[in-house]
Parts: structure tokens; C-alpha cells; sequence
């Protein structure tokens, strides 16, 4: 008896050790909330005026637009941790490490980055060649969509105030929100966006209503409005769970653009589910004219 | 025998009409060239060919600014202005100086919303568009129909409670209906699920350009999700002199047309509008006069073949414009 009870206290203890191992192991990992420390209000910009280097159209209002988004976020109690400009604006600093790129040391080291500068479909442009050269990430000036995996580390939002980013439905930019999908969702714009005066004062806006009490994507659909002439097109990117678990048990939808900034409103949803039965896990896409009227 | 004076005199007057429209056509040119100033690292700026295709508007040699009124609401202001005006029941919570003074006042009971701006606009919510694909919209005929009906209730109590000041300077002119937001979940295609009715605000048949209209937001069932009012109240300031054309305009249009697309991939533009009016920023932004601006639409030509729908603001005095 002592033997058959000894060997059931091993089994026993070696099935919780197994369990534990392949738990901590497995791809299906639930990761704590998108962060990877206890402060999940740090904030990062980048922005670029100077283009000369690469010979595209400078953009003398970037600095003000990004600068304003930190400022307003910082006044507002959120961490400022990087704010580079120009030559010290580095495309690895958004780029994943399996192509050479930083982005666990910057991008996805923090909870918030506003991105100012050019864009096209597949990238979002920079004015210094500083790109991680592995295999698949030599595409100079630029982060790429496949160079692009954020949220397993810290980062939840990134705003682009760049040109055409948001153009296509987001199966090009899927892979940037992770596997499982840890990156809550994606603003930018649909078309180009003036570089102006007024253009410019999107990131400062936009901080002010989303610390002010609107969710994300309803600060960013109002900034756009209040900032972009009617024929710019703005967008977001954002997970959407729709749980449909067995009856009686309810169904319901969650759209992380719903979402608000930490300390405000509701505050953030924990990360998207792992992906499972009962719970279905896309990106959904919204797009407005920014014209009223 | 008498014919003949007549018909030399006809003659005449029909050569002397065929002149006059060369002459006046030949005053209206049709192709521009624009000077890109240069950039960082370059010498020389560059030039975009730009072909008219509409006509110049006929300019005044001065024009009044607007000066921006404001006014501090109170609360019972405001209260009583979304009360009557905007039909909010139940207990109303107001908020002062939100977004750090920009808006004068937020009003909620939690299901309405209104933010009133110092100088009259506002922007008024009851809804938002719902994420689906089975959406019902109302035909753009039916929107356009529940918009004017909302918007002429809106300026009648809006003028029996002295929200707006200004109406006997202000005349509100239906623009367009279009969709307003699409959604979408891949792979299935983006889907309308708002439409948004268009007004121009105009000072004495002037327009308010950029950001000084009406629009009304309509969704499932025809209805009013939103309402936003950017006019403002204004009073005549002193006058202005008209100092640049829209010839000049045009021509200098290459410094602040805001184009992020690099010049070397720009083929040509092609102008489809010129409107004189008078420059608004959305109420935030706003500053404390309007001043006299053109509005230039037009289409961008890449050399590629492909071609999208850009605009511009160019300040028609000495002055310039925030823009």
C-alpha cells in the first residue's frame, strides 16, 4: 500500500510539474495583459522632417505633430521614454530581432508609440538607413509590414500619422498584431494626409480627447475630423473577439477599439483570448472620410 | 437695298462677340506652371504642370474679416440649450474646460452628449454607427430628407434660445449625402454603415471653407447619430484688400499644397474648383478672425497612371492663414 501510495504522490506531482512545464511552453501562453512590467502608461514617439537623404519631400510640421502627442500624453501622468527625431529616428527601433531589428528595447518596450512621417500601403518611411540587415529585412528607409511584431512584448497601440499605411484591409499588417495576437490595434489613415499646419495638430489633439474620456478610436475618429481637409481618409486597424460559447452561456463581441487609454473610462481590455473553441479572433477595419461636411 | 447696312451691321457685332470671348478665354489661362520649392540638399525647386479645368471665380477688391464672437456659457445656458434644443432629459452632467479649455462645455444625461464651443458651434452625439454587415441604411434621398427636417428644427430653436447670434450675416446651403464610415472583417469587403448630409455655412454668400460647415450622421433606420455645427458666431470686421488672384494662387500653390507625394512621381494636376471664402479651423483651432482664402480642389496625375483627389488653401490677402 505504501509503495502504490508513494507512486501515486509522484505521479501526481510529476503531472502538475508536466502540466506547468508545457503550460509556460506552449504557444497558447496567455500573456499578462500585453505588458511586460507595472507601468502600462509609457509613451514613445518618432518622427521625421528631413527626407533629403533619401530624396523624398520633407515634412517640416512632423516634429510638432509627434511632440505634441508626447507632450499632452506626459502632461497627462502617462511615462514619456523616447521621443527621436530625424537622425536619431531609426527604422529598427520598429523592427522584430529575427530580422535584425530592436523593437523589444524601444517600439515594444512601451504601451503607446505615435509614429510621424511618410507611408505608403507597406511601410511607414524613415530619413536614415538604419535597417536590420538579416535575412528578410533589408528594406532601407522603411519598416516594412514583414519586418513588423509587436505586442509580445509591452506595446498595445501605434498611431501613425502617415500616408496610406491603413490603405488596404489589414491582412498585410495581420503578422504586426503577433501570434497569438498580443497588439490591440493600428490608427492611421486610408489616404495621404496633408503635411500642414493644421495636419499637424492631430497628435496633440488626439491625446487631449483620448486622456479626456474617449475611447481610442473615437479620439482618433474626432482629431482626424478636427484636423484633415474632407478629401483625407482616416482609418484603424483593431482586434475584435466575438465569444460564442456553448448555450445557455451568452455570446458578445468586444472591439478593442472600444477600448480607452489606462486611467480613463473603462481603462484597457486584458490582451485578445488565445485562440480556442468558442472564441473567434480577427482584425477588424473602420474608415471615414474626415469632412464635415 | 435696305438689307444690306443690316446685315454688315449683324457682321459686326458678331465678330466683335467672337473677340471678346477670345480675349476674355485668352485672360482665363489654362495651363500653370508651379514652382516646388527646393528641399534640403537640392538647388533648385522643381515645377508640377497644372491644367485648369474649371472657371476662376471674379474676386471683390476688399472683403470684411469675421470677427469670432464668444461667449462663456454658463450652465443654465447650457442646460437650457440642450434641453430645448436638443430634446436631453433626464439629469444632465456638465463638465467645464474639458481637453484643457478647448471645449467650454461637455453636457450629458448618458445616452445624449453635446459639446459647446465658446463662439456657438458644437458637436452633438445620440449614437454611434453599429459594427455589422446587416446594416439597414436609409436611401441617400430619405437621409438627405431627415437631415433637413433635423437641421431647420435646430436653427429654429437655436435662434429662440440665442445659441446663434449671427443668422441675419449666415445662410446654411445643402452641399452633399454621402457614406460616412465602412467597416469591414476580411476577407469579406467593406460594408457603409453611416451616411453623413453635408451643409455650407456661408457670411453674405462667402462660404466658411476647411472646417466651418454643418453635418448631420445617419444610421441604421434613419437615425441621428450625430450632429456637428462648426459655423461660429461672427461679426463683420474691418476690411481687407483682395491682394492675391486666384491666378496667383494657383501659380504659388507649390509651397503649401501639402502633397506628401515626392514632386519626381507627380505628372501633372489638374484643377477642378477655385473658391474664395473665408478660412475655419474646427473649433479648437479656431482663431479670432476668419480671413479672406481660396479653396482649391484638384486632381493629382502620378506618372504611373494612377490619379487621387487632393485640395489646398491659399490666403487671398497680405495675410496668412493657419493652414
Amino acid at each position: 500500500m505504501r509503495v502504490g501510495n508513494t507512486l501515486l504522490c509522484v505521479s501526481l506531482i510529476l503531472l502538475i510539474i508536466t502540466v506547468q512545464a508545457l503550460a509556460l511552453n506552449s504557444p497558447l501562453t496567455v500573456y499578462a495583459a500585453g505588458n511586460d512590467d507595472d507601468n502600462d502608461k509609457e509613451v514613445g514617439v518618432e518622427w521625421v522632417c528631413d527626407y533629403s537623404e533619401p530624396g523624398w519631400n520633407n515634412l517640416p510640421w512632423s516634429d510638432d505633430d509627434a511632440e505634441g502627442f508626447y507632450n499632452k500624453m506626459v502632461s497627462e501622468g502617462f511615462t514619456g521614454v523616447f521621443d527621436y527625431g530625424d537622425r536619431y529616428a531609426w527604422e529598427s527601433d520598429f523592427e522584430k530581432a529575427s530580422v535584425g531589428g530592436n523593437d523589444d528595447y524601444y517600439v515594444d518596450n512601451v504601451d503607446f508609440v505615435y509614429f510621424s512621417g511618410h507611408g505608403n500601403p507597406s511601410a511607414f518611411l524613415f530619413g536614415r538607413n538604419k535597417d536590420g540587415e538579416y535575412p528578410g529585412g533589408d528594406y532601407h528607409y522603411q519598416v516594412h509590414y514583414t519586418e513588423a511584431d509587436w505586442g509580445d512584448k509591452d506595446l498595445e497601440w501605434i498611431f501613425l500619422h502617415a500616408c496610406k499605411v491603413l490603405q488596404e484591409y489589414p491582412t498585410e499588417w495581420a503578422p504586426a498584431f503577433h501570434s497569438p495576437k498580443t497588439l490591440h490595434g493600428m490608427t492611421g489613415f486610408h489616404t495621404e494626409s496633408p503635411g500642414t499646419e493644421q495636419s499637424s495638430h492631430l497628435g496633440e489633439w488626439f491625446a487631449e480627447l483620448a486622456t479626456g474620456g474617449w475611447s481610442i478610436k473615437n479620439a482618433w475618429g474626432n482629431a482626424t475630423v478636427d484636423t484633415q481637409p474632407s478629401w483625407v481618409y482616416a482609418a484603424v486597424y483593431a482586434v475584435k473577439v466575438w465569444y460564442h460559447p456553448p448555450p445557455p452561456q451568452p455570446e458578445f463581441e468586444r472591439y478593442y477599439w472600444n477600448e480607452h487609454l489606462p486611467g480613463v473610462g473603462d481603462g484597457m481590455y486584458s490582451d485578445p483570448p488565445n485562440p480556442q473553441w468558442g472564441v473567434t479572433i480577427t482584425i477588424g477595419y473602420d474608415k471615414w472620410p474626415c469632412g464635415w461636411p | 437695298m435696305n438689307k444690306l447696312p443690316k446685315i454688315a451691321f449683324s457682321a459686326l457685332l458678331i465678330a466683335l462677340s467672337v473677340a471678346s470671348l477670345t480675349v476674355y478665354l485668352s485672360q482665363q489661362p489654362r495651363e500653370f506652371r508651379i514652382r516646388i520649392p527646393p528641399s534640403k540638399g537640392s538647388n533648385s525647386g522643381e515645377y508640377i504642370t497644372a491644367i485648369l479645368n474649371c472657371s476662376l471665380p471674379e474676386v471683390p477688391e476688399e472683403v470684411p474679416v469675421l470677427e469670432v464672437v464668444r461667449h462663456n456659457y454658463s450652465e443654465v445656458e447650457a442646460m437650457a440649450i440642450a434641453r430645448e434644443v436638443f430634446d436631453m432629459r433626464g439629469e444632465l452632467n456638465i463638465t467645464r474646460d474639458l481637453a484643457s479649455g478647448t471645449i467650454s462645455l461637455m453636457i450629458t444625461n448618458g445616452t445624449q452628449s453635446l459639446f459647446l464651443y465658446e463662439d456657438g458651434a458644437l458637436y452633438y452625439i445620440a449614437g454611434s454607427p453599429k459594427h455589422k454587415y446587416d446594416i439597414e441604411l436609409p436611401e441617400f434621398s430619405q437621409a438627405k430628407e431627415t437631415a433637413d427636417e433635423f437641421v431647420d428644427q435646430f436653427v429654429q430653436k437655436a435662434k429662440s434660445c440665442c445659441l446663434i447670434t449671427s443668422f441675419p450675416l449666415m445662410q446654411i446651403k445643402f452641399l452633399s449625402v454621402d457614406f460616412s464610415e465602412w467597416y469591414g472583417e476580411p476577407p469579406q469587403p467593406t460594408t457603409p454603415i453611416s451616411i453623413r448630409v453635408g451643409y455650407g455655412v456661408m457670411h453674405n454668400g462667402t462660404p466658411l471653407i476647411f472646417k466651418g460647415g454643418i453635418g448631420v450622421e445617419i444610421g441604421e433606420d434613419g437615425e441621428i447619430l450625430s450632429f456637428r455645427c462648426y459655423w461660429s458666431n461672427i461679426e463683420r470686421g474691418r476690411p481687407v484688400s483682395i491682394t492675391v488672384s486666384p491666378q496667383q494662387a494657383i501659380e504659388n500653390m507649390g509651397s503649401y499644397m501639402g502633397v506628401k507625394t515626392s514632386v519626381c512621381e507627380i505628372k501633372s494636376l489638374c484643377i477642378n474648383s477655385v473658391t474664395l471664402g473665408y478660412f475655419t479651423p474646427a473649433p479648437p483651432f479656431r482663431e479670432d478672425e476668419l480671413l479672406p482664402a481660396y479653396e482649391i480642389t484638384f486632381l493629382v496625375i502620378l506618372k504611373d497612371g494612377s490619379e487621387y483627389d487632393w485640395g489646398t488653401y491659399a490666403s487671398a490677402t497680405s495675410l496668412s492663414i493657419p493652414w
